[in-house]
């Protein structure tokens, strides 16, 4: 069974007209990178917070290997928000102790190291750090677990280049082999050369799940070039 | 991982709860000076006053001063911890520090537990923090009153051996036996009740917030209506039904005065059910919404 994450029929709505997520099924599999890809508004994060048990689903269902969303899933899966999770005013080590707490798969060790490669002390405050630092920690967080299912969303958003690399670098070298990584993002000539696989949703609805090497043999085209045909205004 | 969520929980939370009971001694040290003007001890020896070379003006209206700053400091205290453990709770539960909280492997059950029990407890140290302050400043105003050349265990040694002599004992027996009373019950019941509304007082606070996550604009805005309409409701409960027991008991009382007590300890435990009900349901209710409803925007 290679099968990881399975959608089915997902909807999301937060009134009659406000649909965020619509009647989403895909299945997802074991040792991939994916792309989530979508313009902004197009339900890219609704539809991360579900698999996260942060949303509430309005119908449909999701499992990640094998089952519901819950404490048994949220065990195996390392997820990165789009905002600041972590109180600014803990030390990192202290963070990094919470982690070691509750993740049974977190590695100090590893954490410890990138933390030094980026000559981040880990005895300061969150809050004196950077906003681009701020990612970066919290991007060390989660990938120095082992976990199933990694589920990052927009980590490259608001950094300059020379970050990008280094969370791409990061998410390249630290990501468990037999895992699945969900990137989402709309900095698709960023991360395109990392993918194995691409989702693109517009208005809450999928619209492609396919693979980066069928777009190129299929279109002739880059993922960023063929995303822009797709989604022309 | 509930042991690991109460140790965390009671890490983040002690810094500031034992700066509050540090802030009560302070506070308690105001009481103390308070009561070192000399009017106080005007009260038992009118000639204390004309003896006294002080600024005595000055220092009677500093007194009077530091008392009501010491009676504003308590209430600041005892309202502080209550908006701390509930601005804690919706910053940890309900906005970005929710995410990773909600991400965690535990269930909603166990966080919402360890929330309750840690900040009943706090509620609960820091109310105990409060009653000492009170009987400590009750010392120090005995202290300051008693005429001069007397201490405060002079006079207790002199309460207890007029207690004794004058047969008090007998009078809190015969108002025990003729109106139905058990003044120790009362005593040990209010300590119960004491410890009891810590926690009860938090489910509700928790409540109010969780309720008002299920708006989708002016969430804050709607927990604090939330929370409003609750005590409301709590309220009209609770006065129904002692209208009813009063109304019940009327009669009988007239008739017979034994049946005071009988009347106000059904009281007593109809507050006790109520508050029991009530926490119950709101306790539901933020394990319902957590569970079912979770909308983290």
């Amino acid at each position: 069974m290679n099968e990881l994450v399975e959608l089915v029929g997902l909807t999301k709505s937060y009134d009659a007209r406000n649909v965020a997520v619509n009647n989403i099924t895909l299945t997802l599999p074991k040792g991939k990178i994916i792309g989530l890809l979508g313009p902004n508004g197009s339900g890219k994060t609704t539809l991360i917070k579900m698999m996260n048990g942060l949303l509430t689903p309005s119908q449909g269902s999701i499992k990640i290997n094998g089952q519901y969303v819950g404490t048994e899933t949220k065990a195996h899966v390392a997820y990165l928000p789009d905002r600041t999770y972590l109180s600014g005013g803990r030390k990192i080590s202290q963070i990094l102790d919470y982690f070691c707490d509750f993740y049974g798969d977190f590695s100090k060790e590893r954490a410890l190291e990138m933390l030094h490669n980026l000559n981040i002390d880990p005895s300061v405050k969150l809050k004196t750090l950077s906003k681009g630092n701020k990612e970066k920690v919290q991007l060390i967080l989660v990938m120095s677990r082992q976990a199933d299912l990694y589920v990052l969303d927009e980590p490259i958003a608001g950094v300059d280049p020379a970050a990008r690399d280094y969370i791409l670098r990061t998410i390249i070298n630290n990501y468990n082999p037999d895992a699945t990584v969900i990137i989402s993002t709309h900095l698709i000539g960023d991360i395109e050369q990392v993918l194995d696989e691409v989702i693109f949703m517009r208005y809450g609805h999928l619209v492609l799940y396919t693979s980066v090497d069928n777009i190129r043999e299929q279109h002739g085209k880059s993922v960023d070039a063929y995303f822009r045909e797709v989604f022309a205004c | 991982m509930l042991g690991k969520l109460i140790k965390n929980e009671w890490k983040n939370t002690y810094r500031i709860g034992c700066l509050m009971l540090i802030g009560l001694v302070g506070i308690t040290f105001l009481g103390w000076l308070a009561f070192q003007s000399p009017m106080w001890r005007q009260l038992s020896d009118e000639n204390y006053y004309y003896r006294s070379n002080f600024g005595v003006n000055v220092l009677n209206i500093a007194s009077v001063f530091t008392l009501l700053l010491y009676a504003m400091m308590l209430v600041a205290v005892s309202v502080g911890i209550i908006a701390f453990l509930g601005v804690r709770f919706y910053k940890t539960m309900y906005t970005d520090e929710g995410y990773l909280t909600h991400t965690l492997p535990v269930t909603e059950g166990q966080l919402l537990f360890t929330k309750t029990l840690i900040s009943g407890i706090w509620i609960l140290l820091i109310n105990i923090g409060i009653v000492l302050s009170v009987l400590l400043l009750m010392v120090f105003m005995i202290n300051a009153i008693l005429p001069a050349g007397y201490s405060f265990s002079d006079f207790w040694a002199e309460f207890w051996r007029a207690y004794e002599e004058q047969g008090m004992e007998e009078v809190f027996l015969l108002f025990e036996r003729e109106l139905g009373l058990n003044f120790r019950g009362y005593f040990v019941w209010s300590i119960f009740s004491m410890i009891f509304s810590a926690f009860t007082s938090m489910i509700t606070l928790f409540g109010a917030i969780s309720l008002g996550q299920l708006f989708t604009k002016h969430r804050v805005l709607m927990a604090i209506v939330s929370y409003i309409g609750v005590s409301m409701v709590k309220g009209i409960c609770s006065s129904v039904v002692e209208g009813i027991v009063t109304g019940a008991y009327a009669g009988s009382i007239n008739h017979n005065p034994s049946f005071l007590g009988s009347y106000i300890n059904t009281n007593m435990i109809i507050s006790l059910v109520l508050s029991i009900v009530f926490a119950a349901v709101l306790y539901l209710v933020s394990w319902l919404i957590n569970t079912r409803r979770l909308n983290m925007e």
